[in-house]
C-alpha cells in the first residue's frame, strides 16, 4: 500500500502545532517551582529564544517540501548515514512517546485513582493514540481545533473564576530568579516544549498550502506562549509563595474556586485540559514513531506497526521515571542535553550540510 | 498473564492474518518481530523482571559526555 492522500488544511496545521506543544502542559509544574513567581518571563523569554531554532524545522520542510525529516535525512546525508541519524532520531520518538505516556499515566494515578496499578491508564491512553493513528494523522489535526480553543478558554474562564483571590504583589519582586537559574530554565522550556516541534516534520509534507507553513507555526507558538502566560502569571497571582509546594500548581490554583457554592470542583476541567492537549502530543509523536521506523525499512504500510510499537512504548513507559526524583532530576539536568542534538544540532547541520552539497 | 498472552495471540492472528492474505511478507517479518519484542517486555513486565530503566543509561551517557568537557 503507497502513502495514502492525507492533506492538512494550513489552519488545521496552526492548532496541530500548539496542539503539540501544549501537550507539554504538565512541564509547567516542574517549572513553576524551578523559577518560582518569575515563570512568567521565561514563559516569554522561551517563545523569543525559540523562534530561531523553530524557523530552523520550517527552513528545511520549505526546502523539502514534499519530504518527511527521514527523507530529508537520507536525501541530505546519503542512504547509510541517513539511516544511521533516522535511527537515532527512531529512538528519539519512541522514547519521548514513552515519557509522555509515563507523565499522563503518572498524573492520573497521582492526583486521580492512586490505587489502580499505572499499566491501566498507560494501555488505555496507548490504545487511544493508537486508534488516533490508524484513523490518520489529519484527523488528529482536526481535533487539535478543539483541545487548543478548550485550552485557551479554561486558563481564561478560570482566571475570571480566580479574580477575587488574586494577589498581584506576588509577582513582585521581578526577575529574584539568578542567572543561572534564568538561563537553565529557559533552555528547558526552548528544548523541551518548542524543540520537540522537529516531530512535526513527520507531518509537514501533508499541509496543503505550503508558503503558510511559517506563519502558521508561529502562530501556533503564539497561541501556545499565551496560554502558558496565562496559566504561569494565574498561579503565581493566586497562589503567591505556596506556589514552589505543590507538585501541580495549576491543579491546586483552581481547587480554590468556589463561587457563590456554584462554581466549585472546577479542578476537573484543568484534568481534562491536560489530558487532551497530551493526547494530541503523544498522537503526533506515535505517528512520527511509527512512521519514521517504516522508512527506516522501507515500509510502504506503516500501520501494521502501530501495535507492536504501542506495546513497547506502554512497557518502557511503565518502566523509565522509577521515582518523582529520577523524573526531577531528568526534567532539571539532562532533558535539554537529551533534546539538543536532536533538535538544535542535527537540524542546523542537516540545512548545513545541505546548503553546502547543493542538494 | 493469560491475558497478556491471549491479547498477543489475537493481535497476532487478527493483523498476520491480512498480511498473509496480503502477500506482505516484509511487513509480516518487522511485524512479526516487533510483537515478539513488545511480548517479551510485556512477560518479563508481568513476572515482575526488573526491566533496565532507558533513562538512567541516557543520563550515564550525556555525564560521560558532558565530563569529557
Amino acid at each position: 500500500m503507497e502513502d495514502e492522500k492525507i492533506e492538512i488544511k494550513p489552519f488545521h496545521y496552526m492548532f496541530l502545532v500548539a496542539g503539540f506543544i501544549h501537550g507539554s502542559h504538565l512541564l509547567m509544574a516542574f517549572m513553576d517551582n524551578l523559577t518560582g513567581h518569575d515563570f512568567w518571563i521565561v514563559v516569554i523569554s522561551g517563545f523569543v529564544f525559540s523562534l530561531p531554532l523553530v524557523l530552523s524545522f520550517i527552513f528545511l520542510s520549505k526546502k523539502f517540501p514534499d519530504l518527511d525529516l527521514t527523507q530529508i535525512l537520507e536525501k541530505v546525508y546519503g542512504k547509510l548515514l541517513g539511516k544511521i541519524i533516522t535511527l537515532l532520531y527512531v529512538l528519539f520518538f519512541l522514547l519521548l512517546l514513552s515519557f509522555n505516556l509515563s507523565d499522563i499515566a503518572t498524573f492520573y494515578k497521582e492526583l486521580v485513582m492512586q490505587d489502580l496499578p499505572i499499566i491501566v491508564f498507560l494501555s488505555v491512553f496507548a490504545v487511544l493514540c493508537a486508534y488516533a493513528v490508524k484513523m490518520g494523522i489529519d484527523g488528529v489535526a482536526k481535533i487539535s481545533i478543539l483541545t487548543v480553543i478548550f485550552g485557551i478558554f479554561t486558563p481564561v474562564f478560570t482566571s475570571l473564576l480566580l479574580i477575587a483571590d488574586m494577589d498581584f504583589s506576588n509577582l513582585m519582586p521581578v526577575l529574584e530568579v539568578s542567572g543561572e537559574t534564568y538561563l537553565k530554565s529557559v533552555g528547558i522550556f526552548v528544548v523541551v516544549p518548542f524543540g520537540e516541534a522537529i516531530t512535526l516534520l513527520m507531518v509537514t509534507p501533508y499541509v496543503k498550502d505550503k508558503k503558510k507553513i511559517s506563519r502558521n507555526t508561529v502562530g501556533g507558538m503564539a497561541i501556545i506562549t499565551f496560554i502558558f502566560l496565562v496559566i504561569a502569571l494565574r498561579n503565581t497571582v493566586v497562589l503567591g509563595p505556596s506556589n514552589n509546594i505543590y507538585a501541580q500548581s495549576a491543579y491546586q490554583t483552581v481547587r480554590i474556586i468556589n463561587v457563590g457554592k456554584f462554581f466549585t470542583r472546577v479542578e476537573l476541567l484543568i484534568a481534562l485540559v491536560i489530558t487532551s492537549a497530551l493526547f494530541i502530543k503523544i498522537s503526533v509523536i506515535y505517528y512520527a514513531t511509527v512512521k519514521s521506523v517504516s522508512r527506516l525499512i522501507n515500509l510502504s504500510n506503516y500501520k501494521i506497526l502501530i501495535i507492536p510499537i504501542g506495546t513497547i512504548a506502554v512497557v518502557l513507559g511503565s518502566v523509565v521515571f522509577g521515582s518523582t526524583i529520577s523524573h526531577s532530576d531528568w526534567g532539571e539536568f539532562y532533558a535539554t542535553a537529551f533534546g539538543i542534538p536532536f533538535s538544535v544540532v542535527i537540524p542546523l547541520l542537516t540545512i548545513l550540510i545541505a546548503k553546502l552539497r547543493k542538494v | 498473564m493469560i491475558a497478556i498472552i491471549t491479547a498477543f495471540l489475537l493481535i497476532a492472528v487478527l493483523q498476520g492474518k491480512n498480511l498473509i492474505k496480503n502477500r506482505e511478507w516484509k511487513g509480516l517479518v518487522v511485524f512479526g518481530l516487533l510483537l515478539i519484542i513488545g511480548f517479551g517486555l510485556s512477560i518479563l513486565m508481568a513476572l515482575d523482571v526488573l526491566i533496565p530503566d532507558p533513562v538512567e543509561a541516557i543520563k550515564k551517557f550525556i555525564d560521560n559526555v558532558y565530563g569529557l568537557f
